[in-house]
């Protein structure tokens, strides 16, 4: 357990450093959870606010962004249990929050064929995630996006960590499918 | 170690660089013999370099930020006076100052009627009604050291002459206030709680209501044992004010839906002259210009009523107390009443 700060400005201070710099990692778990922009706006809140409630929890030398997100997937699921916060949904590909280029690989790239290149690719794997079953999403974004070990994906999910493993493979290996499905379809190359 | 082996078990720990050094080594054994398989690997880890650009971090609202690092602000803030308050009136009163600060995000208590010990023990309710027995007789002590206060600190910044001449009359209309006003007249003149009074009880200086199994709460009142845990199942403040501390009785609570579907709650309160009335609404109000500044609490003198307009920042709640009483009796009724909310 972390070392309870003497006062609240310090206590305000620590977590300003310690867990702020992962909001957007919270709000972008929050908006897959919650399907709008709305509830995730309520549920990134109420997250932050129930951390900073018991940040004297924390134990220090853990990763402070699987925490936050642990608790906020007990927040959705307290929330969902206890009514009507909306079944997951797909994101939206218009979100108008959606940060970074994604037409250029990390700006290096100015080739027309790999800019069409990866639009497509952009479009069908987003479009295959969001066809994942939620178990299997859960994981694999959790790895790939929030860049947590399978141990703190096991703890996030209250799932065992061979179960958290086995996910992550499973969740690759369904979007490997989907997308060489894309790739053979016909008519669907291409931009 | 064969392909099947190495892609079945350990592709994927392999590119997200998770294998324990004994895997590590079977795995880059298998790999220095196996093309097919370190085409895999390359393949498996640029999916992951795709999914982490094409589904990467969202920026969070600079609107949300912003009110996010205010309400820190504001809690951290708010415990620092609030540990000096309590400490302060733990002295005056006797009391051991032992209670932790109050929290923007308030407990949400859950509790059974049933097992009433259980309850006690372990619910903060309970703990307030503990207090509030152990207190009865402090709190019109209470009650009046903070009205002096707050009539000093008024009367310090200029609004002496504060009472039911209006200090500083709304002219404007402003649609959240009519309704509140609206709500006020109709609910003050017939009140009809589908939380009904005659389900509550004053156990232990707390109220406790069985909700009635009728619309609008049949899906929802089974397993409920007080008014605030419906108002909370309606995803409303579950905070009840309680305004016994200024003298005020619970006449009942009520939910209802606006005509946009959004649930709103009233609580309603009579004192023998006087009636208050709480709105619970689940909207994004902002404060309108004119008002004075008591906490979280903005106060506004409004069309010949007391308005306290308290906005929550979790979860866009908005709770609208109106009365006919003056400015300065609302504040106080507030202030009394906020006492029990710091407790809880």
């Amino acid at each position: 357990m972390g070392s309870k700060p003497a006062n609240s400005a310090m206590m305000r201070q620590r977590f300003e450093t310690v867990a702020l710099p992962h909001l957007d990692a919270v709000y972008t778990a929050a908006l897959r959870l919650a399907g709008n922009p709305d509830d995730a706006k309520d549920l990134l809140q109420d997250t932050i606010f129930r951390a900073y409630r018991f940040f004297d929890q924390f134990a220090p030398d853990t990763n402070c962004r699987a925490w936050l997100l642990t608790i906020l997937y007990n927040n959705f699921r307290n929330a969902r249990r206890r009514s009507s916060l909306c079944p997951v949904t797909p994101l939206a590909d218009d979100s108008p929050e959606k940060a970074g280029p994604p037409l250029l690989l990390d700006g290096r790239s100015c080739d027309p064929e790999e800019i069409v290149a990866q639009r497509w690719l952009g479009r069908h794997l987003e479009a295959a995630i969001n066809a994942l079953p939620l178990e299997f999403r859960e994981p694999l974004l959790l790895v790939d996006v929030q860049e947590l070990s399978y141990q703190e994906v096991a703890q996030v999910l209250s799932i065992p960590l061979g179960t958290a493993k086995s996910r992550v493979s499973r969740a690759r290996s369904l979007l490997r499918a989907a997308l060489r499905g894309a790739i053979y379809q016909p008519g669907k190359t291409g931009t | 170690m064969n392909c099947d082996e190495y892609v079945d078990g350990l592709l994927s720990a392999h590119a997200d660089g998770q294998l324990s050094e004994s895997e590590r080594r079977l795995a880059d054994e298998h790999l220095r013999g196996c093309p097919q398989c370190r085409l895999q690997l390359a393949e498996e880890q640029a999916l992951k370099a795709s999914i982490r650009r094409h589904a990467g971090m969202i920026k969070t609202p600079g609107d949300v930020r912003l009110r996010i690092r205010a309400a820190l602000g504001e809690i951290s803030e708010r415990r620092r006076r609030h540990v000096g308050a309590l400490a302060t009136m733990a002295r005056s009163l006797g009391k051991p100052a032992s209670r932790p600060p109050v929290s923007l995000v308030r407990p949400r208590v859950v509790s059974k009627p049933g097992n009433s010990a259980a309850y006690r023990a372990g619910s903060a309710r309970g703990w307030l009604a503990t207090q509030v027995t152990r207190a009865q007789y402090l709190a019109p002590l209470a009650v009046v050291v903070i009205t002096v206060a707050i009539a000093t600190v008024l009367s310090t910044i200029g609004f002496r002459s504060m009472s039911r001449q209006v200090i500083s009359q709304n002219q404007e209309s402003i649609p959240a206030f009519d309704f509140a006003v609206d709500r006020f007249n109709q609910l003050s003149q017939e009140f009809t709680p589908n939380v009904p009074p005659e389900a509550f009880s004053r156990e232990g200086g707390a109220y406790f209501a069985w909700v009635e199994d009728t619309n609008p709460l049949r899906h929802v009142s089974a397993e409920l044992p007080d008014i605030s845990v419906s108002y909370e199942k309606m995803q409303m403040p579950p905070e009840f004010c309680d305004f016994a501390q200024a003298g005020y009785e619970l006449t009942g609570g009520r939910v209802d839906r606006l005509p946009d579907g959004e649930p709103v709650t009233y609580t309603l309160y009579r004192n023998g002259t006087e009636s208050l009335l709480s709105i619970g609404l689940k909207q994004r109000l902002s404060a309108p210009h004119g008002g004075y500044w008591f906490g979280n609490h903005a106060m506004y003198s409004y069309q010949g009523y007391s308005i306290c307009l308290t906005i929550y920042p979790v979860g866009h709640f908005a709770s609208i107390i109106v009365t006919h009483g003056t400015m300065v009796e609302l504040l106080s009724d507030v202030a009394a009443s906020e006492i029990g909310l710091q407790d809880r």
